[in-house]
């Protein structure tokens, strides 16, 4: 369904104006919100994948890593303010906080459109064109 | 092993020297303006030369980010450098079409009028848009390649190292065979920041493939200062974070890791290559300079001189 919807939409440039880009990202938004109304959280990370994906968190982050990584998304991370809602946008204003490079080597793959992001305790997938929350998952942190 | 410590002591020496006066003239920020501040370089300058500048973190569309741009404007007119490579964190905040303008088209108009181009990187503040944007040249890619006569630059979206990038990093570098590899993002393996400091799991899987490779130079932002890290496995470790925002005193005092910082105001680099040498000049928003050097390729076959 989001695929189609992209394909629908005027293609991006690679040498676009900001006014493009700005154009662009919002109906694009407005597009995919409209057509996943309804949507929840769970969706994607059922109770099942949740599980598995705060496993390899769990093994990922042990010692010293966990204390720095909780210290790093709960203290320093500037997007403490992100609203947890689904089908809605990621504030542009909010950091997007970097996701530690070993454990997205362990993480199921992601198609290239959607981004795992930490936001406090939470695990969130963000798609990164149109920057719309599709899922989260609490208590993701070890 | 032997070449690369030769070549660290050459830079220490050559960095020492060039330094000094650097260091005498050196007297804070308090002050002083950049507005006719002599322009003194410390690079050869010569025009067959790769010559570029770097920055990061400028994206705040202050005061101080244009006071910047204008000491690397005046510079240009001494050393005509031909492109700009971005760190990361091109727009804090908001990043509507004003947003692009007022944080960054309006501050480096005069540089994008004389047909520099600018090459960024994708930061922690940055939205994956921006790679479609006309004047960053990313070719509507997160991470990319291009070439500067015998340099090859590898610009890498460092806030999401999935394995679909370290693929293609793989593959781009086990083909390359330019003389020079420098790869740029925006989070640094190593650092002295108080703030951050060094991001292990990074470094954890893109240094192997950089050793690997021959990659000899890495140009990275996130923190608010400049630091020149002790030579690390051959490769050569900048920060220049300091383009828009400044984390005053950030740099931890006595750090084992630093060859030298300068974290009292903003800065950007001024590089220029040629067949084996890469010549630093770091420049504080006063228009001072705060660092200077020179490295030879430790990854070059042949002998590597200064």
């Amino acid at each position: 369904m989001r695929e189609q919807l992209e394909e629908q939409m005027p293609k991006l440039s690679k040498e676009a104006k900001p006014e493009e880009i700005e154009t662009h990202k919002k109906q694009f938004q407005e597009r995919v919100r409209a057509a996943r109304t309804g949507a929840q959280q769970g969706d994607v990370f059922t109770p099942e994948a949740s599980t598995y994906i705060r496993a390899i968190i769990k093994d990922e982050f042990k010692g010293k890593d966990r204390i720095e990584f909780r210290d790093t998304v709960l203290r320093e991370a500037e997007n403490k303010a992100v609203p947890l809602r689904v089908n809605y946008p990621y504030p542009e204003s909010q950091e997007l906080l970097e996701m530690p490079a070993t454990l997205l080597m362990r993480l199921p793959q992601l198609p290239k459109q959607l981004r795992y992001r930490f936001v406090r305790s939470n695990l969130l997938l963000v798609d990164r064109e149109n920057g719309l929350i599709v899922d989260y998952m609490t208590n993701a942190l070890p | 092993m032997k070449r690369i410590i030769i070549s660290s002591l050459i830079l220490t020496i050559l960095v020492t020297l060039s330094s000094v006066n650097a260091q005498k003239t050196s007297s804070g920020t308090n002050g002083k303006s950049a507005v006719n501040s002599p322009v003194t370089l410390n690079l050869p300058n010569k025009p067959d030369s790769v010559r570029f500048v770097v920055i990061g973190d400028t994206g705040t569309g202050t005061h101080q980010q244009l006071e910047l741009a204008q000491v690397m404007l005046r510079y240009r007119q001494a050393f005509p450098f031909e492109f700009v490579l971005m760190m990361g964190d091109n727009m804090y905040g908001g990043e509507n079409a004003v947003d692009y303008k007022q944080k960054f088209e309006n501050i480096y108009r005069p540089l994008l009028d004389q047909k520099v181009k600018f090459y960024a990187a994708l930061g922690n503040h940055d939205d994956s848009n921006q790679r479609f944007y006309e004047y960053f040249n990313m070719e509507g890619q997160e991470y990319y390649h291009f070439k500067k006569g015998n340099v090859s630059f590898y610009s890498l979206n460092s806030n999401y190292m999935d394995k679909k990038q370290v693929d293609w990093l793989n593959e781009k570098l086990a083909t390359d065979t330019t003389a020079w590899k420098i790869a740029y993002f925006h989070h640094p393996p190593y650092s002295s920041g108080g703030k951050h400091g060094s991001d292990s799991k990074l470094r954890e899987i893109v240094e192997p493939i950089f050793v690997k490779y021959g990659v000899s130079v890495v140009f990275t932002g996130h923190e608010h200062f400049y630091e020149r890290i002790k030579p690390q496995k051959g490769i050569y470790y900048f920060i220049s974070g300091s383009g828009g925002k400044l984390r005053q005193g950030d740099v931890k005092e006595g750090s084992p890791l630093t060859e030298k910082a300068y974290d009292r105001d903003m800065s950007f680099m001024l590089l220029e290559i040629n067949d084996k040498q890469l010549y630093f000049q770091v420049i504080s928003r006063t228009g001072e300079t705060v660092d200077a050097g020179v490295i030879s390729n430790p990854r070059k076959n042949g002998t590597a001189t200064s």
